[in-house]
């Protein structure tokens, strides 16, 4: 299927495979909300721009997508988790072209006894690429988070650039979250980090809200709002709205 | 009159005293200044007199008009009328400065404030700390410089009008004419108010251009001597030694050593936790 709109939103069927093919030139904005077993290929061409927008909003939803990026794509994924219920999601995305791009962002507020994994890898093959993992996610109850973050960097992708950052706070004792930055680097000629911090609600922060007079309960919501909200930003209309009506709700 | 009172304090941090039956109080209407060798307890008694839950008071009272602060949750500290101007403000991502405020604004009034309101009363103060206003839509002193951090706790402190403000080392890391703002900043509210202040620094041209009416100099974790102005200009010119040699006071070993190890500006609590000492 070749996309030939600015914008559109994907209807899958159930345990269906689909492609994309982003022609050259082209800037398009895909929303998909609520995927089940469904798996999505992309191929990105020449100096072509996606803007991938996933929303996980009701019951299970898992989702297995790669993408091809060929010289100068970019494949921008933002991904809002606030389903409930078990979720996953797997994301491959293979850097094939000289100075291809690609951000993956998401938000995550993880309830009850939900288990939710992700698995988001990219693959540096071409010279000058770059790639950007930053997650955030608020884990409550006896909920559990998994996410693995892979960067691998091949032989010649010289002058690479990959970043992985994944923020949890844990609300709850009986919550847990796992969280993998793992960076595999073939190459000299590259810039690469990652981070990881999990753990409750930083004290420093909550002293700080505190002494303004800003009650606990309060104050821990400005900061849990402030882990899910950046997310919104990146979506607009009827779901940018839902998002943030799930948001003020979980919170 | 609004009065805090401190009785006989004893504060620990990490099973270290660091204040040792510390006694002052200050009125309505006073310009503290508290000035001391580093690692003697000065941000230490302005971190429990907030209630910060990493310094735990073994022994003592803090009264403010009577009531008793030491019930009081950090919030309540706050509604009741103390502010903290924090020595070193945290950044905080993703809490948007504006809702924040409102937010903070919110707690200390029983109307409710309406959008409209409160962008005129922020805008006002704004303008008198000269952070332009766009800065309110980012994450809470995150990505600000130093001096915008800090002329972001004194903007915080003109909203929430309180009736003793604590400043600690709000002058550090700033140029000459950031510490020209924010002294202006609070000439204006003690004029307007008259609002008790307790003002940390280590520097005299703070207290130049705020003229304390008072000093309290804590030594070993007591206050060993008050008076007026002249105290801090002596200390300014002769540092300390005189106190020593006048009232007959030996630092203890392990503060001397602190002492020693840290640099003008630094809080030696800190670098006792660091140091696990």
């Amino acid at each position: 299927m070749e996309s030939n709109l600015m914008k559109q939103e994907i209807s899958f069927l159930e345990n269906k495979e689909q492609e994309i093919n982003v022609k050259k030139d082209e800037v398009i904005s895909l929303d998909l909300i609520d995927i089940t077993g469904a798996s999505l290929n992309l191929f990105l061409q020449k100096n072509s721009v996606c803007n991938l927008r996933i929303f996980y909003e009701n019951a299970k939803n898992d989702l297995v997508l790669h993408a091809n990026l060929v010289e100068n794509a970019t494949l921008n994924i933002y991904f809002a988790d606030f389903s409930s219920g078990d979720s996953t999601l797997s994301s491959n995305v293979i850097l094939l072209g000289d100075e291809a791009k690609s951000t993956f962002k998401f938000s995550s507020l993880v309830t009850k006894n939900d288990t939710k994994k992700y698995s988001i890898s990219f693959s540096h093959i071409g010279e000058k690429t770059e790639s950007n993992l930053e997650g955030y996610s608020v884990n409550c109850d006896t909920s559990k988070l998994k996410v693995e973050g892979i960067s691998h960097i091949e032989k010649d992708s010289i002058k690479s650039k990959a970043s992985q950052k994944i923020k949890a706070i844990l609300f709850d004792e009986t919550s847990s979250a796992i969280a993998n930055p793992i960076l595999k680097i073939d190459c000299d000629d590259i810039e690469a980090s990652h981070a990881c911090a999990i753990g409750s609600l930083n004290d420093e922060h909550l002293f700080y809200l505190l002494s303004r007079g800003i009650a606990l309960e309060d104050a821990k919501k400005l900061i849990t709002f402030g882990y899910l909200n950046p997310i919104v930003n990146y979506f607009d209309g009827k779901t940018k709205e839902e998002l943030e009506a799930l948001i003020k709700k979980g919170i | 009159m609004d009065t805090l009172e401190i009785k006989d304090l004893h504060v620990s941090v990490e099973d270290k005293e660091i204040l040792k039956g510390l006694s002052l109080t200050i009125h309505k209407g006073e310009k503290v200044a508290l000035l001391g060798p580093n690692g003697h307890g000065k941000s230490t008694l302005l971190n429990a007199i907030m209630g910060n839950p990493r310094y735990k008071v073994t022994k003592g009272e803090i009264l403010l008009n009577g009531e008793n602060v030491l019930e009081m949750k950090v919030d309540e500290r706050s509604r009741k009328g103390l502010f903290l101007a924090f020595q070193n403000p945290v950044e905080i991502p993703g809490v948007i400065s504006a809702d924040f405020y409102k937010n903070a604004l919110q707690e200390h009034t029983d109307k409710r404030i309406s959008l409209y309101q409160f962008y005129k009363v922020l805008d006002n103060a704004s303008k008198e700390v000269k952070i332009p206003f766009e800065m309110f839509n980012r994450a809470l002193n995150d990505g600000f410089s130093g001096g915008e951090k800090k002329r972001n706790e004194i903007l915080q402190m003109m909203l929430l009008n309180p009736k003793i403000a604590m400043l600690d080392e709000i002058d550090s890391g700033l140029d000459v004419d950031a510490i020209n703002i924010v002294s202006e900043c609070i000439n204006k509210v003690y004029e307007e108010q008259k609002t008790g202040f307790l003002i940390i620094s280590h520097y005299a041209r703070l207290f130049e251009l705020i003229k304390p009416t008072r000093s309290a100099v804590i030594i070993n974790g007591k206050v060993v001597l008050e008076g007026g102005p002249e105290i801090y200009q002596k200390i300014d010119k002769e540092g300390y030694e005189w106190i020593k040699d006048e009232l007959n006071i030996s630092l203890e070993n392990e503060n001397e050593k602190a002492m020693n190890q840290v640099s003008i500006g630094v809080c030696a609590t800190k670098e006792i936790i660091k140091n696990g000492k």
